[in-house]
């Protein structure tokens, strides 16, 4: 695509950012994977919306379980939640397994 | 001499024996019976005595239980190895065996703790749990050990300093009930890690200056340059590799991590009471598990509240090493010096050595 100087690409606004941070676990060591999705965002928009992002389980038992840290950057909403590793189940895991498949780590 | 585990249908046989030879056994068997609960095991030593008359001895035994979850994420899997049977071919399954039995040999034998719970509860572990599964955890009910990835990680059954760890955040759990979150959640994971050590130590009869006060030595594969994932003698230096980074651990107060992953980085700034442990166990010397640990076992069953911060379990630490060794005894010194030692203030701390709380 043709871009004149000064103009921010018109599909960057469609864009979609999705952060995943896995920390905790015996170890305390903290990975993180990163997608920046722009010509297949749909896709990511409709992942991202599957998940229940206001409704996330807690899990008060556990020690030293994996602590999902998601961030997803749409449109025109951002999504936060940290996802305890007993209940990264059903959307919240194809999620976080697509950005680990397709995002870059570090 | 003979020693195994009595499983409790032999109990009860032997409690009904009403051969003279085995009278006293029958007897100590009859009393176990009444006072304990239906499920626990106990540990039997036969010998004679000196007019060769049988003596039967009845300590507390754990009750093991280990399960295979066959590389899936379901919980328990499937049973493999109980209470007294012989070893498996899966190392793994061996290896969470003799790491719970190690654990209960040290809080039974050193601290008169029957398990977990101080009631004998059964000990449960599943192994091969997930896919390369990069982690060890305790879920409340049970210890869970992944087999690592292979490539950074190996099996986290292979050291006894992660099962112990594991075991003492349900000993934890029975006792302060630490939060697991910032400061509390930091000596959560700290007393875990302390009684991993202990275990390890207490296993291989060593002191303090012959340990290494490494947590999860051997975890990692050939791949990674680093020696394990913690160290309480010197928090920061387990590793430093090009794909992991360098061990995160502060080593003082000063450094403590503000972050709002791992529970307010609770496996980071737990390098700050655990460093303090080890200069109490170094400047004690000997066995760490006989003052040093006996100080923090006491100071765990002291009554803290569950939100108690660093300078608050510091304060429990001197009030435990007063009220067991006095409170001008060189233990007490050495406790002080400890948390001096990482920067961790201690409120209250009159020059009299009093510490009251």
């Amino acid at each position: 695509m043709v871009q004149r100087k000064g103009e921010r690409p018109a599909r960057q606004a469609a864009g979609v950012s999705i952060l995943v941070v896995r920390s905790g676990g015996f170890a305390g060591l903290t990975q993180q994977w990163r997608v920046e999705a722009h010509d297949d965002a749909e896709e990511w928009v409709a992942l991202v919306h599957a998940c229940p992002w206001s409704a996330v389980g807690r899990d008060a038992a556990s020690r030293d379980r994996f602590v999902w840290r998601i961030e997803a950057h749409l449109p025109r909403a951002v999504h936060r939640a940290s996802v305890p590793d007993a209940h990264l189940v059903g959307p919240w895991r194809t999620l976080v397994d697509r950005v680990q498949e397709a995002g870059t780590r570090g | 001499m003979v020693a195994g585990i009595v499983p409790p249908y032999l109990l009860s046989r032997i409690a009904q024996s009403d051969a003279p030879e085995f009278q006293q056994a029958a007897v100590a068997a009859r009393q176990t019976l009444v006072h304990d609960e239906p499920r626990r095991a106990a540990r039997l030593t036969l010998s004679l005595d000196a007019e060769h008359n049988l003596v039967a001895e009845l300590t507390d035994g754990p009750n093991r239980t280990i399960s295979d979850a066959h590389n899936t994420e379901t919980l328990p899997g499937r049973q493999v190895r109980a209470e007294g049977d012989e070893p498996v071919a899966d190392v793994a399954v061996n290896e969470a065996y003799d790491g719970l039995g190690a654990t209960f040999a040290l809080y039974s034998e050193v601290y008169g703790r029957n398990s977990i719970d101080g009631r004998g509860l059964p000990l449960d572990g599943t192994v091969h749990y997930g896919s390369l599964y990069d982690n060890a955890f305790w879920n409340g009910d049970r210890m869970v050990f992944g087999d690592g990835d292979g490539q950074v990680f190996g099996r986290f059954t292979s050291s006894f300093t992660v099962i112990g760890h594991e075991l003492t955040h349900g000993v934890t759990q029975y006792t302060a009930g630490l939060v697991y979150k910032d400061q509390p959640g930091a000596l959560n994971e700290s007393i875990s890690d302390v009684f991993g050590a202990l275990v390890e130590q207490y296993a291989k009869n060593q002191t303090a200056a012959t340990a290494s006060w490494l947590i999860g030595e051997g975890l990692f594969t050939k791949n990674v340059k680093g020696v394990a994932l913690r160290s309480m003698k010197a928090p920061g230096t387990a590793y430093d590799d090009p794909r992991l980074g360098k061990d995160p651990q502060p080593a003082d107060f000063a450094h403590y991590v503000k972050t709002t992953d791992d529970e307010g980085g609770v496996h980071l700034n737990s390098g700050i009471p655990n460093r303090a442990f080890y200069l109490v166990a170094h400047r004690l010397g000997g066995h760490a598990w006989k003052k040093a640990g006996q100080i923090w076992y006491d100071t765990l069953l002291s009554g803290l509240r569950p939100t108690t911060d660093f300078a608050g379990f510091a304060a429990a630490t001197i009030a435990a090493a007063s009220k067991r060794y006095g409170g001008s005894s060189a233990e007490v010194d050495a406790v002080r010096a400890g948390w001096s030692g990482v920067g961790v203030p201690i409120p209250g701390d009159a020059a009299d050595g009093a510490a009251k709380r």
